[in-house]
């Protein structure tokens, strides 16, 4: 292969994974730009989704299915747990909301640990999806075609949402200035729980599509990317609906060359790298590539 | 000599008979168990110090506790096992082999150097992007450690460290810790750090240096959390990056938030019930019989503990058990409080409220 | 009084009475800042001598809080430069700034709300003498526990000087509003400062506990000598405690002098009143034709709001004509804002009752006093910076879902603004002020309210603009709403108001039809003091 075509390969797999990473970005984005917390579980309620779907595919159903059962399970548990835990304490301090996410992912790694076994589990196979899939010297398989035309189609489904529905509006307008919004008649529960619908919705998708492609799953598979896709968020200003999309495939592209181009001995520690992305953003440019820098009031 | 003094050097007294008592008497198990509890308490004493009184939210305490624990234990580890089990260091220190304490404090020393290196530019974050900031530095810390394995064995782990941690030393480092705590807390150190923390501009405006003064905590804190690691190491005489993942982060901050942050009595007691609990769980998970009752294999039912104390104690309690309330001598046994001073009664211009 | 132990000659970090032939003690010389596009100071210059007792007085927005932010360290200035004691502070953090002698209050307080009174005072004193080692501190040396009791000492005089030391051991937070307003005056006073910048002291207080702030303060400056520039907005504490009052209007200098001869000065009545040239149309526009025998369509009854321990109203009761135009009017700091808040939901009354149409809405939400049609246009226009101006408007029309009836409310406001119709792609951050204020009324007009709230739909517009939005308002009026005006510009809100009511901290002093308000002396006095 020659190095030109290397790149490529890289290329297509950094934007595959970006895509996954910008679907989980997305809904920690949201969640942030309007509550102001980051939501620890949100990996877990990938998980959550992509597990409930599990007996689905064992059943034989088409992926289709399996990935709409995923988001299903996803937004049940995403709206389960925003109904029980975060709403009771949208009034509370900083630390109560951060301490509770916390404790959700915890709980539901360890509810799913408790439920199942920890033996590593993938979706049925669906031989269509393992499939080659060939681009000139490029090699990916159907699965990864699959996620960039299923997240593309879902960014797009939420920007529209986003741009000319009034509840997507009302959702921007929200994130911008919650006191103006209310005065617009805005309902802000309402609105919350619009927001993590739409969130672990994505989130579901993600988790159906990580499981096809990686096929190792654990309860503990949810923690990493929902840590990656706040990553992602932060690199494209957390917030912004734009920059979740622009952060996940930068972050997609970087872990991959990375990962790609270094030597074997520094490339396992590509979880490490991540994290000194993250801190490199926060310490450069807090608010991100599309995000606006917070002012403190005085 | 104060009344409250006498009681506290008479407790300190009490205390040290226990912890005889106990090295005497008890079996191996429950020696364990108190050692535990002593770092648990260290351990979550010293992360409040930075967490509750410093308002600094800090997710990294494993990763600090990982870096004492390790440099400790591989000064004091045996020369003859050091080069074929973690051949990579340098010859003078394959060749180097130290007393407990030393290393010990090298361990701290080791941790704080971190805190300040990472403290300097991700101290001025606020609130959640501090927490997932120190929690990368908790991920990046068991990422090295699990692939450096010419240093430190890699996700095996370092075993065979010498038994050189008891009681007596964990119930010692207990007392310093607390009592060091304690004092900074009531200082004009302790007094600005939580201005920091109440509001960091009011404090500005009383001439308080914000960033040293945190930075300042953090490093403290830190430095309490390699002895705590350091201990860790010697009491169960193995080290492995499992022990400060995420696992250690979640109980971490569980047993502080159930005390209550901004307390030390709080921090005890939290350490406290999540050391001893957890006993009482582990037999459940392996399954079995229990009171006639069938209860299959329940893997991580102490987790699940855990995380149902997080989330409960935010949902009803968020102040944690003691809230920021701290035990004193003078509540305990109702002495009149001291330092209370009535209004002025003298003449002039006074001015009537 | 026990002045003088507020003073310990062992630990005071630098004496507070300057000779006079000193370098000015504060100067800003052409100092500038922006926020955004905003110019929140303008080349502002001011100089303050040694032992000078100064007001800085100006209207809303007029840039008080930011150049106090700027002198201590908290604002970096865009241009000029500050010099305290001759020597410049540009660069220096907040806390270098305040070791070189300057403390100030707040105006929200900031008070360290999980420690007791007696340790936020002690933190006053952080800056005093040479601090013991921490070798020293950790081993009990008798060293520390000396410098522990005098600092001790010294918080507790200053909290007896101020008859609080009762308080000393309750937790700052939970203390009523007087209280609290004494901590934070004797956190700044026990740190012995050579200038003194106060933040609004008397905000909140009574007639009687303002008066006794102003002798307190009177002494200790007597005693202590130290510089001082407050800001106030209640002019009769400003009179009487100022020697020179600086007043400053859209972040420039406007008039600097003697109380009296700022109070006459024609441009500073402007600044704070307004004028009221209305055009004739917009005249007649306003004119009512008699009485409307018709209820009122909202009743406020002895409402009463506080903000924590702080009180912003109290005893409020009001009506609105339905189909007319009632202003609320008064100085800043008034609680006209708080007022149309609590009317509007954003924020509950702990006492009285609101009745919209008849109907009792006091425990309505925000959202629910939308659908009645009930609808704010808040202070500070608050358009959603990151969405378009057509985009702002929908927002407006949120709770309407029928398409035609949206397109119809749309085409109102566009013909009601002909200069925003042709901006509907551009972001509301980006317009001008007067575009923003006209967006910000069109979509409150978007929901077809029946209740229209105006907060200072003026503030910080040029006059011209001032006159295109009171006159849009009196067109306003003929499509059926009934409005509620909150403005610092008396003038020209009783222009085009049928109805007034005066508000001064806190409390309706005085209502009537517009027309008798426009003549009263005792309405420019609420103002100007």
């Amino acid at each position: 292969m020659t190095v030109f075509s290397e790149f490529l390969q890289h290329m297509a797999n950094g934007l595959v994974l970006g895509f996954l990473y910008a679907l989980v970005g997305i809904g920690l984005s949201m969640v942030y730009g309007i509550l102001r917390m980051i939501n620890f579980a949100h990996g877990e309620i990938l998980m959550v989704g992509v597990f409930l779907a599990l007996p689905v595919s064992a059943l034989g159903a088409p992926a289709w299915l399996v990935l709409l059962s995923g988001v299903a399970g996803a937004t049940l548990m995403g709206l389960l747990v925003q109904w029980a835990i975060y709403r009771p304490l949208l009034k509370s301090p900083e630390v109560t909301l951060l301490v509770a996410s916390l404790g959700v992912s915890l709980l539901l790694q360890n509810l799913v640990l408790m439920l199942t076994s920890p033996q590593p589990k993938r979706p049925d196979p669906a031989p269509f999806l393992d499939q080659p899939f060939r681009v000139g010297e490029i090699v990916l398989r159907n699965v990864d075609l699959a996620i960039i035309v299923v997240a593309i189609a879902a960014t797009l489904a939420t920007h529209l949402f986003l741009k000319h529905t009034r509840h997507g509006r009302a959702l921007r307008a929200l994130a911008q200035d919650m006191s103006a919004a209310r005065m617009m008649g805005v309902n802000v529960p309402f609105m919350v729980m619009i927001c993590f619908l739409i969130g672990s919705a994505l989130a579901g998708v993600a988790g159906v599509l990580i499981g096809y492609k990686y096929g190792h799953l654990t309860p503990l598979s949810g923690f990493v990317p929902g840590l990656k896709g706040f990553v992602a968020a932060v690199i494209g200003g957390i917030g912004s609906f734009p920059g979740a999309v622009v952060g996940g495939l930068i972050l997609g592209l970087l872990e991959t060359f990375l990962v790609g181009y270094l030597p074997d001995a520094l490339a396992q520690y590509r979880d490490a790298y991540v994290f000194l992305v993250l801190i490199l953003v926060l310490l450069v440019k807090p608010s991100g590539l599309f995000g606006k820098p917070e002012t403190v009031k005085v | 000599m104060s009344r409250t003094t006498s009681m506290t050097l008479i407790a300190l007294f009490l205390f040290a008979l226990a912890v005889w008592a106990a090295e005497a008497q008890l079996n191996p198990f429950y020696l364990q168990i108190l050692g535990l509890l002593g770092i648990n308490i260290i351990a979550t004493v010293s992360l409040n110090f930075a967490a509750g009184f410093g308002g600094m939210f800090s997710l990294g305490h494993p990763a600090f506790m990982a870096l004492g624990g390790y440099t400790a234990a591989i000064l004091t580890y045996p020369v003859a096992m050091k080069s074929s089990r973690i051949p990579g260091y340098p010859d003078w220190l394959l060749q180097l082999q130290m007393p407990f304490l030393p290393a010990l404090l090298i361990g701290g020393v080791v941790a704080s150097i971190a805190a300040i290196i990472v403290g300097w530019p991700v101290l001025r974050l606020r609130g959640h992007y501090l927490a997932v900031a120190t929690l990368g530095l908790t991920v990046i810390v068991q990422v090295a450690i699990v692939n450096l394995v010419d240093y430190t064995r890699g996700a095996l782990g370092l075993s065979g460290i010498p038994r050189l941690a008891n009681l007596w030393w964990i119930g010692g480092f207990l007392v310093l810790t607390i009592y060091v705590v304690y004092r900074l807390v009531h200082s004009r150190f302790g007094r600005a750090l939580r201005a920091v923390r109440d509001d960091y501009v009011a404090a500005q405006m009383s001439g308080v240096n914000v960033a040293r003064t945190r930075l300042i905590g953090f490093t403290i804190a830190a430095f309490f959390g390699g002895i705590a690691g350091g201990l860790l190491g010697h009491l169960l005489r193995i080290l492995t990056p499992g022990q400060f993942s995420f696992n250690a982060v979640f109980l971490g901050v569980a047993m502080m938030i159930l005390g209550g942050m901004g307390s030390i009595t709080g921090s005890i007691l939290g350490a406290v019930i999540m050391t001893i609990l957890p006993q009482f769980i582990i037999p459940l998970e392996r399954g079995g019989n229990v009171l006639g009752i069938e209860i299959p294999a329940l893997n991580g039912l102490t987790q699940i503990v855990t995380a149902l104390i997080l989330i409960g104690v935010m949902l009803v309690r968020p102040g944690g058990l003691a809230g920021a309330r701290e035990f004193s001598w003078r509540s305990l046994f109702n002495l009149p409080p001291t330092g209370r001073r009535r209004s002025s009664r003298h003449g002039g211009a006074s001015v009537d409220v | 009084m026990e002045l003088n132990t507020l003073a310990s000659p062992r630990l005071a970090g630098h004496p507070g009475r300057a000779s006079s032939h000193d370098a000015p003690v504060l100067e800003l010389d052409q100092v500038s800042i922006n926020f955004g596009g905003v110019r929140a100071l303008d080349k502002l210059s001011l100089r303050l001598n040694a032992g000078e007792i100064r007001g800085l007085i100006g209207p809303n927005g007029s840039g008080k809080s930011t150049a106090f932010n700027v002198i201590t360290g908290l604002y970096r200035p865009s241009g000029g430069a500050i010099r305290v004691a001759g020597r410049s502070i540009l660069g220096l953090r907040a806390d270098q700034i305040a070791s070189r002698g300057v403390a100030r209050t707040f105006q929200t307080l900031r008070l360290f709300q999980a420690m007791s009174v007696i340790e936020n005072v002690m933190l006053g004193t952080h800056l005093g003498a040479q601090p013991p080692s921490p070798a020293s501190i950790l081993l009990g040396l008798p060293a520390s526990r000396r410098f522990e009791a005098e600092v001790r000492r010294r918080s507790m005089d200053a909290l007896e000087a101020l008859q609080i030391a009762d308080y000393a051991h309750d937790m700052a937070g939970n203390l009523p509003y007087g209280v609290q307003k004494r901590v934070d005056l004797a956190r700044s006073l026990v740190a012995n400062p050579s200038l003194l910048l106060l933040d609004e002291p008397a905000a909140g207080l009574t007639g009687a506990e303002s008066h006794q702030l102003m002798e307190l303060i009177r002494a200790l400056h007597a005693e202590r000598g130290f510089s001082l520039l407050l800001v106030e907005h209640d002019m009769q504490f400003v009179a009487d405690l100022c020697e020179r009052i600086t007043v400053i209007d859209f972040g420039k200098l406007l008039v600097e002098g003697t109380p009296p001869e700022v109070r006459d000065n024609h441009d500073v009545v402007v600044a704070y009143l307004g004028t009221g040239q209305l055009s004739a149309s917009a005249r007649a526009a306003a004119a009512t034709d008699g009485a409307t025998a018709q209820p009122p369509v909202l009743e406020v009854k002895d409402i009463a709001v506080r903000y924590g321990a702080v009180p912003a109203l109290t005893n409020v009761s009001l009506n609105i004509a339905a189909g007319g135009i009632t202003t609320i009017i008064g100085a800043n700091g008034a609680g006209k804002t708080t007022l149309l808040s609590t009317v509007s939901g954003i924020v509950a009354a702990h006492q009285g009752q609101v009745l919209y149409r008849g109907d009792d809405v006091t425990r309505l939400t925000c959202e629910q006093r939308v659908a009645q049609g009930i609808v704010m246009c808040p202070e500070g226009r608050r358009l959603f910076p990151e969405m378009s101006v057509q985009e702002n408007l929908l927002l407006g029309a949120y709770n309407v879902t029928d398409k035609a009836t949206i397109n119809a409310a749309l085409d109102r406001v566009y013909a009601l603004f002909p200069r925003i119709a042709g901006r509907r792609k551009q972001l509301g951050g980006t317009l001008s002020g007067g575009e923003q204020q006209m967006v910000a009324i069109g979509r409150a007009l978007m929901a077809a309210p029946t209740l229209l709230l105006l907060d200072e739909p003026s503030l910080g517009l040029a006059p011209n603009l001032v006159e295109l939005i009171f006159e849009t308002i009196a067109e306003i009026r003929k499509l059926g709403c009934s409005i509620m005006l909150v403005e610092q510009n008396a003038a020209m809100a009783l222009e085009v108001a049928d109805f007034g009511y005066v508000l001064e901290t806190g409390k309706v002093t005085l209502s009537g039809l517009s027309s008798d308000l426009k003549e009263r002396h005792d309405v420019i006095e609420a103002y100007l003091g």
